[in-house]
């Protein structure tokens, strides 16, 4: 089955050219906000579906402003579509918050999706030159035993001696993992709040859906 | 051991408070505001004049999406060559140009981060960038090769000459596909394919990342 995906804010018209040109489509997977003017848009892109014979399903993002929720949605439907063997032919990037949008060109990077835009006045296609970067084997397996402990631990930050300990690794090996770590900015150290002369390692939310931790 | 310096890409649109989260926390030596051709930048720059902050606005039309990303990567390029760090805010400005700056932050490879509704930060990103992903004998053959090509060309040889296992791979990734060229056969680009040709050909007067 051929699928597309899509972002839908209040046009519909930035979606339906991705409907109309997709050969062989028969899925159309919308991802949008519970606002009444994408509803409105959503039910115009229903009705074009409707003729045109093209199943017409909504992921609905309930903070169409939470980059990190978007992106999240979206990548646990892409990865659903491929698991059931349907083809992704594209994702069409144009509606929606200019959050949706930024997590949709996130996810297509990350999934190596086709990407497009429509433009704003002559509605043309047009495709986005982005490539797959798997992020998650960007590190070495001795870093993402540090990161998947930091992040199972992550409600109570710990120093770096207290994630040796964790670990079961000596304090040296994991001291060095921590600074290459935090050279990259993957993780900060930072003065604990209850302690400022404790310093505490940190790692940001979207450190999930990147390293697939999830 | 030297400092690195970094360098932030903000987008800016009417509101200065957009830019002012991304200022505050993450550390920079130089901004640059990403501005819309159309925009009237000067409630930021008088702000920023009175902050004190080394600043340059770079006017982009993101109209033309893919155009806007490469002038920003154009512009960041350097400075990546020289070793700084480049991180892209993306709150400010319309969504057009907050997807320009996404684009050119995957591209290059530089750490995004927004603060629409709380701050949120793609560490990770900074690793590596979409250039990078398209091998430089992958790149060659995109430009090089007139497309569309003829599938008999490929079929004739043997199926591990460097040829064939070239045009397996581009097909892999999704940037050629079979077609029919006049009566014949071919292998043509996708509209992935056309959109990563068409960035290479603009970044050619440029030095490559690769190189």
């Amino acid at each position: 089955m051929v699928a597309i995906l899509g972002t839908l804010g209040f046009r519909a018209r930035s979606l339906l050219p991705t409907v109309e040109s997709t050969p062989s489509l028969e899925r159309a997977v919308v991802f949008c906000n519970d606002h009444p003017r994408a509803l409105e848009a959503l039910a115009e892109v229903d009705s074009v579906c409707t003729v045109m014979g093209i199943e017409l399903r909504r992921v609905a993002i309930p903070d169409a402003f939470d980059l990190l929720q978007a992106a999240r949605a979206m990548r646990t439907e892409v990865r659903a579509l491929r698991r059931k063997g349907e083809e992704i032919a594209v994702f069409n990037i144009a509606g929606g918050t200019k959050m949706m949008s930024a997590a949709a060109l996130l996810i297509c990077a990350m999934e190596g999706l086709n990407s497009v835009y429509v433009h704003d006045e002559t509605y043309q296609e047009i495709p986005l030159p982005l490539l797959r970067v798997d992020y998650s084997n960007l590190l070495t397996p001795a870093q993402k035993e540090v990161l998947a402990f930091i992040w199972q631990n992550r409600s109570r930050p710990m120093t770096q001696m207290e994630i040796a300990k964790g670990i079961g690794k000596h304090k040296a090996t994991v001291n060095h993992h921590i600074q290459v770590l935090e050279g990259k900015g993957i993780l900060h150290l930072t003065e604990d709040a209850a302690d400022r002369r404790r310093k505490v390692v940190t790692v940001d939310d979207a450190l999930e859906l990147m390293m697939e931790l999830d | 051991m030297a400092r690195q310096q970094g360098l932030l890409v903000s987008t800016f649109g009417a509101n200065v408070s957009e830019i002012v989260p991304g200022l505050r926390s993450l550390p920079h030596d130089h901004l640059i505001l990403v501005v819309e051709t159309t925009a009237d930048e000067s409630a930021a720059t008088a702000f920023l004049d009175r902050l004190g902050v080394r600043y340059e606005a770079l006017t982009v039309d993101p109209q033309d999406l893919a155009a806007a990303a490469m002038r920003i990567v154009q512009r960041v390029q350097g400075q990546c060559w020289k070793g700084w760090s480049v991180c892209f805010d993306i709150t400010g400005g319309r969504k057009l140009l907050s997807d320009t700056a996404m684009l050119a932050a995957l591209a290059i490879g530089a750490e995004v981060c927004c603060y629409e509704t709380k701050a949120c930060r793609f560490p990770l990103l900074a690793a590596r960038g979409v250039e990078e992903a398209l091998p430089r004998e992958i790149a060659d053959a995109l430009l090089r090769t007139k497309w569309p090509f003829p599938l008999a060309t490929v079929q004739e040889l043997d199926g591990r000459h460097p040829l064939a296992i070239l045009m397996r791979r581009m097909r892999e990734m999704d940037l050629i596909e079979p077609t029919v060229a006049g009566k014949a056969p071919a292998l043509a680009l996708t509209g992935r394919g056309r959109a990563c040709l068409d960035w290479l050909q603009r970044m050619e007067g440029i030095s490559r990342s690769w190189e």
